[in-house]
């Protein structure tokens, strides 16, 4: 009834239902089977399930339930209600309701749990992982939450799991900002750090939905480490696959991991600018801004931030870098340098403008063929015969405008070189000087199609940000996919006819209507966990047979 | 069974159900039969609740002394409860959530409460 909807929930709530329950639990605690146990947890998870949350009077008792549950049960699909519990009371970000959770001891239990965890419980791991990511998050910092995270040993087994857990690095990369000395810690717990983000953030691992956990650690790598990890960090990040990645992916990061980012590079060049191991990685940094028409660069200036501001004045000074090379770009050729659409277009437009580009000639162009071709061969030759120092002053008007397209003829037959030749042996010096832009036009043209295809594929790199309709979408459908066999294990064992024990069925799921108000919990978790899960409403038990 | 038969018996069901003289046992019976049917693949949900006979349920549920046919009917209302909003929300209105809590009140034993609980 509870996951009708959150009116339904409500009017439960309303007549203390939880309370009846939990006293209920008091008295039976001991002897209650696991199936019992495990619908119970079921039911207070319900409970504090859906959007908008109850309202925490009505849930308070539930605190000393999950503590002593918690302690005692030991089946992992009663563990993971209580575990989703935890999160869904974290999840409301009340203060009073955390302090009721460490008050029972709720967060201390769990924090035993997890270190009780024998290596290779992959399974249950995930679960404390799960839920710990509901205990910091750039909306939640509280003391704490963030005292059982950074607490030694919860760190220590943290870090640990960087190598197989990549969840951990979401957590790590905000427990590091609060942690003294964390850094040097979980480079110290797990030498494998570096590699596993730099795998990450290429997409060798993790896919992408821990590439801003890796980003942001590593921001908060380079500006909360000694100079030992910082140069160790960015001799990483300097890797021209990893940087170049970075920059690419710059606008679809977040804004808080491109804060600590910036942050990271900021600080960390600061404190090394002297020392010249890391001048050459700096310098590749400092190419890798500026690089792609500093798009990345120009991006973060757009959003008119002055927390971004204030960084990329640091940088500039850091990184010695220029205004005008910000706004020259890169001194790469011009058929590799990357804009944005619209700046590709106006260049584009500029320059047909310039070039004085007929449209309509452009259409009679490819008519007239080969014989033209000859024809402004001898042309120019009789021109060139002539001599004449004042170029095609006399010529008349029709034969100006014909020759032009008939330039573009030649080089299109003859290849890039050979329409030059041409135009240069045959035009005379003032059209000279109205060829050369059209075969700049030409080339500008080619240009813009390879920026535009380089765009493309940067834009296809983007993807894997948060804000890619394509990931939600993907993440739905595994999640879709997943649910069926989770929704399968979850099911407790039934009743059967007259008190026997029977064998409990459950019928695929159905996707649960948005409307009816049942379903995942909306906010926060969707923008980048996986969602909660979630009881099928459509389980039925079946007599058994 | 076929849903129609049961429609057509469901008919039946209620008059037992709501007839004060109709001794228990054969209300338990019907009581069982209709849990039995509740259990098909494709639970007959919709004929129950339109029967109307959640009151009878209810009744009989608070007058039983047998923890076995309390347990069935508790069992019956917590699947009618797996229906959709619609039929939630007719449980509601019949205040069988009121029941449910009475019932975990005065049967404090690991079935009755998991049957609750469940629903």
């Amino acid at each position: 009834m509870a996951y009708d909807g959150p009116e339904t929930r409500d009017v439960l709530l309303g007549l203390k239902t939880l309370s009846h329950i939990l006293t209920v639990f008091q008295k039976l605690k001991t002897t209650l089977s696991e199936s019992t146990r495990n619908r119970l947890a079921w039911t207070v998870c319900a409970l504090h399930d859906l959007d908008p949350p109850p309202e925490y009077a009505q849930v308070e008792g539930a605190a000393k339930y999950l503590s002593y549950s918690l302690e005692h049960e030991k089946e992992p699909n009663t563990l993971h209600y209580l575990l989703k519990t935890v999160a869904l009371i974290l999840q409301t970000l009340r203060k009073e309701a955390i302090a009721k959770l460490k008050e029972e001891g709720v967060l201390s239990q769990i924090q035993n749990n997890f270190l009780a965890l024998k290596d290779g419980n992959h399974a249950q791991v995930d679960e404390y992982l799960h839920c710990f990511s509901y205990f910091i998050s750039d909306q939640l910092r509280v003391q704490e939450l963030v005292d059982i995270l950074s607490e030694d040993n919860t760190f220590k087994a943290l870090a640990k799991l960087l190598d197989s857990q990549n969840p951990a690095v979401g957590i790590l990369s905000h427990v590091v900002e609060e942690k003294d000395e964390g850094t040097e810690d979980l480079l110290k717990y797990n030498s494998e750090t570096l590699n596993l983000l730099s795998k990450i953030v290429t997409g060798e691992s993790g896919g992408h939905s821990h590439y801003q956990d890796a980003i942001r650690l590593i921001g908060n790598l380079l500006y909360f480490g000694n100079k030992e990890t910082r140069r160790a960090v960015l001799t990483k990040i300097a890797e021209k696959s990893i940087i170049s990645r970075i920059m690419k992916s710059m606008l679809n990061l977040k804004d808080p991991v491109i804060q600590s980012l910036l942050r990271g590079i900021a600080e960390a060049a600061k404190a090394l600018k002297s020392e010249k191991s890391v001048s050459q990685q700096l310098l590749v940094i400092k190419e890798a801004f500026l690089d792609s028409d500093a798009l990345a660069w120009k991006y973060l200036v757009l959003k008119k931030d002055p927390k971004f501001n204030q960084l990329l004045d640091v940088l500039k000074t850091e990184l010695d870098i220029k205004d005008d090379q910000i706004s020259k770009g890169s001194k790469k050729p011009a058929h590799k340098r990357m804009g944005t659409m619209a700046q590709v277009v106006q260049e584009g437009k500029k320059f047909l403008e310039g070039a004085e580009f007929d449209p309509n000639a452009k259409k009679t162009r490819g008519r007239k063929g080969k014989a033209e071709v000859e024809e402004k061969k001898t042309a120019g030759s009789a021109s060139k015969k002539k001599g004449s120092k004042k170029g095609g002053k006399g010529k008349p008007e029709e034969e100006k405008k014909a020759e032009t397209p008939k330039g573009k003829a030649a080089s299109k037959s003859k290849g890039k070189k050979g329409a030059k030749a041409i135009e240069e042996e045959t035009a005379e010096p003032k059209f000279r000087k109205k060829i050369i832009p059209t075969t700049r036009a030409i080339k500008r043209t080619k240009t813009m199609i390879e920026t535009l295809k380089q765009s493309e594929q940067i834009l296809a790199g983007f993807e894997e940000g948060p804000r890619s309709g394509r990931k939600a979408s993907a993440t739905k459908q595994q999640n879709q996919a997943k649910q069926p066999q989770e929704e399968e294990k979850q099911q407790p064992a039934g009743r059967g006819k007259r008190g026997q024990k029977a064998k409990e069925t459950v019928e695929e799921p159905k996707e649960v209507p948005e409307s009816s108000g049942r379903g995942k919990r909306k906010g926060k978790e969707e923008k980048k966990e996986e969602p909660l899960k979630e009881e099928p409403k459509t389980t039925k038990r079946t007599k058994k047979k | 069974m076929e849903e129609g038969d049961f429609s057509k018996q469901i008919g039946d069901f209620k008059k037992i159900l709501a007839n004060k003289k109709e001794d228990y046992g054969e209300k338990a019976a019907v009581i069982h039969e209709i849990r039995i049917n509740l259990c098909e693949d494709n639970p007959p949900i919709k004929p129950v609740l339109d029967a109307d006979i959640i009151p009878s349920l209810i009744t009989l549920g608070k007058a039983t002394k047998a923890e076995e046919t309390l347990i069935e009917i508790v069992w019956i209302l917590s699947n009618l409860a797996f229906g959709d909003h619609e039929a939630v929300s007719l449980l509601l209105k019949k205040n069988v959530h009121k029941f449910l809590i009475e019932t975990l009140n005065s049967h404090q034993t690991d079935e009755v409460f998991y049957n609750v609980i469940f629903s």
